[in-house]
């Protein structure tokens, strides 16, 4: 009998941190004092918000984007959206997951307005049996690519919840919050958006 | 056998937190393992998704490019912004109506009048006269009609000379006054 709790929780043990983690007890607080700062006219405040919190902001643009200079051009208007409604933060999730919300939200909007992207992927075409040894890097971008592809192919749920749970490692409790939905929700997204990510990428569930 | 994991619970299973009722299913149900494997898999794939790092010099960029778009924006939270949107045109339609206002100053005869006459003195240059004046008003006066030299003249676009400008924009009483600061300082005999 498979041992099932040998499947590695979440996330991967060993797993390169892909993305800046989320800020612990203590960072969080001090990001709602640097919030009250700038609130309190010290613009000097925001900007240290800009520079503890760019490259997640970044990261989360550019998983929606995929070049680097829409996700320069969304990481700026989030932080410039943030700014604009930072009397409107009610302080009931963290400033990141606030933040993480409003990138999102740019992107999609962003993503909403793009051409419609490559045609569907066709499992059988992806797998080369003529490809290199597993160690070959050829094969593994080849892969990598296989992969970006399959996860811009998803629908916007799914992908939103995809991206937020395994790269910028939320709670399923902050992604819901911030996507709106419930907790049961966001899990059934990562579920289905796993599972067509194997779909895509030559195998099923 | 209870009902095989749904969605949520397969994430909960990856999570490590299935609870101990669920997770004797999973022993039990081939189904299921097939199913978690899987999800677990594609994870493990869709960690090969990686941003590429841009340059070093990038990242304080990104606080340059917000500061100077937060340049315009006086304070979090748009309290200054709620009257902004209403501030540009309310001054925008204020300097209108000026503009209309003195530029529908009707030019009756007697300001046909006066404006021909304005343009049929001669154009005496008066910058010796400027030396040694008091009054500010007539400095200005002197200076203005320093402007009108035919040796000096001067690009005034649509508006044309400063005669056509006097006409178009002053009161006829003040067309008189200037006339007669400019026909003083002409006659001013030299010092």
């Amino acid at each position: 009998m498979r041992d099932h709790a040998s499947i590695a929780p979440w996330p991967l043990p060993g797993a390169p941190a892909m993305t800046a983690a989320s800020p612990g007890a203590a960072e969080a607080d001090d990001d709602l004092a640097l919030v009250d700062a700038a609130l309190s006219g010290q613009p000097e405040a925001f900007d240290r918000l800009v520079t503890r919190h760019r490259r997640a902001v970044y990261h989360v643009c550019y998983r929606f984007v995929r070049n680097h200079e829409d996700a320069a051009d969304l990481t700026q208007d989030t932080f410039v959206r943030a700014w604009r409604a930072l009397g409107s933060f009610r302080r009931q999730a963290r400033f990141s997951t606030w933040l993480h919300r409003i990138a999102v939200n740019v992107s999609l909007n962003k993503v909403s307005v793009k051409t419609p992207g490559t045609e569907p992927l066709d499992p059988e075409a992806l797998v080369d049996v003529g490809a290199a040894a597993p160690g070959d890097r050829l094969a593994a971008d080849e892969r990598a690519r296989l992969v970006r592809e399959a996860i811009d192919a998803l629908p916007p749920r799914q992908r939103s919840a995809l991206i937020l749970r395994t790269y910028h490692e939320l709670s399923h409790q902050e992604v819901a919050r911030l996507v709106g939905t419930s907790v049961g929700a966001v899990k059934a997204n990562v579920f289905h958006a796993l599972a067509n990510l194997r779909r895509r990428l030559g195998g099923a569930l | 056998m209870s009902a095989c994991l749904r969605p949520d619970e397969v994430i909960d299973a990856l999570d490590g937190v299935l609870p101990a009722s669920r997770r004797a299913h999973l022993d039990c149900c081939a189904a299921c393992r097939a199913t978690l494997a899987a999800v677990s898999a594609a994870l493990h794939e869709a960690r090969r998704d990686e941003v590429p790092e841009p340059s070093p010099y990038f990242w304080p960029s990104i606080n340059a490019r917000v500061s100077a778009a937060l340049a315009q924006d006086a304070a979090p939270g748009g309290t200054r912004r709620r009257w902004w949107p209403l501030l540009v045109p309310a001054a925008a339609l204020a300097g209108l109506v000026l503009a209309l206002s003195i530029a529908s100053t009707p030019r009756d005869a007697r300001d046909v009048a006066t404006a021909a006459a304005i343009d049929r003195e001669p154009a005496a240059p008066v910058e010796a006269a400027a030396d040694g004046v008091d009054d500010p008003a007539l400095a200005l006066v002197v200076d203005l009609a320093a402007l009108v030299d035919d040796a000096e003249p001067l690009p005034l676009g649509p508006i044309g000379d400063l005669g056509e400008m006097a006409a178009r924009t002053l009161t006829v009483d003040e067309q008189e006054a200037l006339q007669a600061l400019l026909r003083a300082a002409v006659d001013r005999p030299p010092s």
